[in-house]
């Protein structure tokens, strides 16, 4: 599944976590530039990525991502 | 409310299902793991807060890990533990003595580094855990203002306690489903000590307290005890006994007569409810909204201290419609599932106990036995019309004949003349040229009820047709079916061009119903209890069928 | 009588129902009189005739129906599998929609045999005048 298909998938995860329907993410999206993005929240949208896509991810993975760019490639990765 | 959450570990996603959970928390999460400093600082941020609940929350995994940095080995790690807790616990009814305290007793998870031997090794970090939590049992004795909450109970009805990605990267203790069932948990005890907790159960009777229908089974068909799944009752209303002790009201509302009702409560070798556990006992054919106002009214608390209990989707769906804050579980279909999941629910959090009270159902009977039913203004018109039942209407033959037979076999109280027919007989009639047979079926938005209504009729002869048999499965009474039947089957002899129609009630000790009925139509004047009216003059009724 | 309504009602096609239909419209179509014949056209034996099945209408019709006086004014029916003789053919028909204007129903039926196969289906178009 390429990158774009995958942040398709999860952006309404994120709309959800967030509580913001007009919420829009891209590759670069981060903990910098997106509000409200913090540890908590990360830990939510993370269980709910797992559980909404079926995959999982290990503790190493979990706080490792610098971006949703790259948290979409392992996701892709884990899909195939 | 004020709610403070003291934590030793990371307790955010316990505070933000806390909030969501119950919108009159404010809550205050102190910094992690800072129990100890913010209850023995005077001048911290939890005391400027003022909370009304705290809750603290400490799990076997920082209990094992404090235990590496222990100075002192002369006393057992886990007596240190509790001796510090009680000085909390001290510190904090000295400066805020109103506040209560919730503390969840530790998770008993075992590092199987002894396996179960640990049980023989006091020194074991794992036995240390057993004694702690026994401790806790006897310091919430001791303290007035000390409740725990019971964490490896919800272990057992839960799975991923634990998540341990989440242990090492974020510090939490318990997997993000896991916290959400503490939070409700938590809630659950925090509406029990303001006052917000069941009071009263009001019963079903049919199909609830014993496997059957009283009406038409009899005391020696219902299953209670051995017969059948009668241990799934047994079972049931041992769990609602030990609830009366505890002291829920509990009371009876049932679509029966009241005397065939009370029978098995009296005659049953193994009803384990007796009439003098019950405070208040209504048995009739009203609806049950009306029931339940004049139970409510009778013991004088609000509907959102009742819970109903009811096996029949209709019943419980009519009642939650009509009464917003009352509480009706959907309970499974399968009885002996009823116990285990009204257990999940956790509905019976209290915060305050003063023993057993004999005189509190005494008290209800008798009032209840002074006060007369008022009617009261729920709608049922309204309610039967958003049913949108509509019938099925089948000409006996073949492929119905068994389910035929049976009804007449088995129904009881709306049957008019008690004839029993077997699957022969009615093989018969339904090739006889002198005898009209039709089933009838309902379906609703809860579902089909299948075959629930029989009409046999005779030819008499060129103007006169007679029932030879009606009857009606008591599913679907007060739903003006019969009226619904009776109409149609009007129209279907008029057609054949007959003017008269018989009917006959054979008394018996369960349809006095029909009677009612069949009086109500303009049938007078039973001469050996047969009547005839010419079908112009039978009596329209209102009916739900839509 | 209102939309949603299920009239239901079951037959068995007997020798009298075949020899009355046989001998009263008069069709001695070999399919339908001589055993072998249908035999060797693949069929069981030999096949009923399906405007019994419009016969059976007409019975549910008058007979079910809680409908004082009424005129069929169009039944249009689809034979989807043969039946045979001593088959019990069940019927069911339930009321699609009601012109009150002209009180008119549109009534959908179905005839399927013991086995849960679907003979034929249809629809009637009926009036009632009163």
């Amino acid at each position: 599944m390429s990158i774009e298909k995958v942040i398709e998938k999860i952006k309404p995860i994120f709309k959800d976590i967030f509580d913001d329907e007009s919420l829009n993410i891209n590759e670069n999206s981060n903990s910098d530039n997106v509000d409200g993005w913090d540890s908590l929240n990360h830990i939510l949208l993370v269980v709910e990525i797992e559980k909404k896509l079926k995959i999982e991810f290990s503790a190493g993975e979990i706080a490792s991502y610098k971006n949703v760019g790259e948290m979409c490639e392992a996701i892709s990765k884990k899909l195939n | 409310m004020k709610l403070a959450i003291l934590g030793s570990y990371s307790t955010q996603i316990l505070s933000k299902t806390l909030s969501h959970l119950n919108r009159e928390l404010e809550v205050y999460e102190a910094d992690y793991s800072q129990i100890d400093y913010e209850i023995i600082n005077d001048e911290s941020q939890l005391y400027k807060f003022k909370p009304d609940f705290i809750v603290i929350h400490e799990t076997s995994l920082s209990f094992k890990k404090m235990s590496y940095k222990i100075s002192n080995i002369d006393t057992p790690y886990y007596r240190q533990c509790i001796s510090r807790l009680e000085k909390l616990i001290d510190k904090l009814n000295k400066v805020i003595p109103e506040t209560k305290i919730i503390y969840p007793t530790l998770d008993l998870s075992n590092d199987m580094t002894f396996g179960n031997y640990f049980f023989k090794v006091p020194d074991s970090i794992d036995a240390q855990l057993h004694y702690y939590n026994y401790e806790l049992t006897q310091l919430a004795i001791k303290k007035q203002n000390l409740f725990l909450l019971d964490i490896n109970n919800l272990v057992f009805h839960n799975d991923e306690i634990r998540d341990e990605r989440l242990v090492v990267t974020s510090d939490l203790h318990f997997s993000i489903s896991f916290t959400k069932e503490i939070a409700i948990s938590l809630n659950k005890i925090i509406n029990a000590s303001l006052g917000n907790f069941i009071k009263c159960i009001v019963l079903d009777l049919d199909n609830t307290l014993w496997g059957g229908i009283i009406g038409d089974d009899g005391i020696e068909g219902i299953q209670i005890g051995n017969l059948g799944i009668g241990k799934a009752f047994s079972e049931f209303q041992l769990w609602l006994k030990s609830l009366k002790e505890r002291g829920v009201i509990l009371c009876v509302c049932s679509k029966n007569d009241e005397n065939i009702a009370k029978r098995p409560f009296i005659d049953h070798p193994d009803m384990i409810l007796s009439l003098d556990d019950i405070a208040v006992f209504v048995a009739n054919w009203k609806n049950k909204v009306e029931n339940i106002q004049h139970i409510k009214d009778i013991l004088n608390i609000g509907y959102d201290s009742i819970l109903f209990i009811d096996d029949n989707a209709m019943e419980r769906d009519m009642v939650k419609s009509a009464i917003d804050k009352i509480l009706v579980p959907e309970l499974p279909k399968d009885p002996a599932l009823y116990k285990n999941y009204l257990i999940r629910e956790n509905l019976f959090e209290i915060t305050n106990y003063s023993g057993f009270d004999n005189e509190r159902t005494k008290k209800y009977q008798e009032e209840s036995n002074r006060k007369t039913l008022e009617i009261s203004s729920f709608n049922i018109d309204n309610y039967l019309k958003s049913l949108s039942m509509k019938a099925e209407y089948e000409l006996v033959s073949k492929t119905i004949i068994p389910r035929i037979s049976q009804l007449t076999q088995r129904t009881n109280q709306f049957n008019a003349r008690t004839i029993r027919y077997d699957e022969g007989k009615i093989k018969n009639i339904s090739l006889d040229k002198n005898y009209i047979a039709i089933g009838f079926s309902l379906k609703d938005k809860f579902g089909k009820h299948g075959l629930v209504g029989l009409v046999i009729l005779k030819i008499i002869d060129d103007v006169s047709i007679f029932i030879d048999t009606f009857t009606m499965s008591c599913r679907v009474f007060n739903r003006g079916f019969e009226y619904f039947i009776i109409n149609y089957i009007k129209t279907i002899i008029e057609k054949r061009g007959f003017q008269y129609l018989v009917v006959e009630w054979i008394p018996t000790e369960k349809n006095v119903l029909v009677n009612e009925f069949y009086s109500s139509l303009g049938f007078k004047k039973f001469k050996n209890r047969k009547s005839k009216l010419n079908i112009n003059d039978i009596k329209k009724h209102k009916y739900y069928i839509k | 009588m209102i939309v949603g309504s299920v009239f239901k009602s079951s037959y068995l096609v007997n020798e009298d129902i075949f020899i009355s239909f046989r001998d009263t419209f008069k069709d001695h179509n070999s399919l339908h009189i001589n055993d072998n014949h249908a035999i060797k056209h693949g069929f069981k034996s030999k096949i009923m005739y399906g405007n019994i099945l419009n016969g059976y209408i007409s019975h549910l019709i008058g007979e079910l129906l809680p409908l004082k006086e009424v005129v069929i004014i169009t039944q249009t029916i689809n034979f989807k599998k043969p039946f045979y003789l001593n088959q019990t053919i069940s019927l069911s028909a339930s009321i699609n929609e009601f012109y009150e204007s002209v009180k008119i129903y549109d009534i959908g039926f179905e005839f399927h045999n013991s086995n849960d196969i679907l003979i034929a289906n249809g629809k009637v178009k009926i009036k009632a005048l009163i």
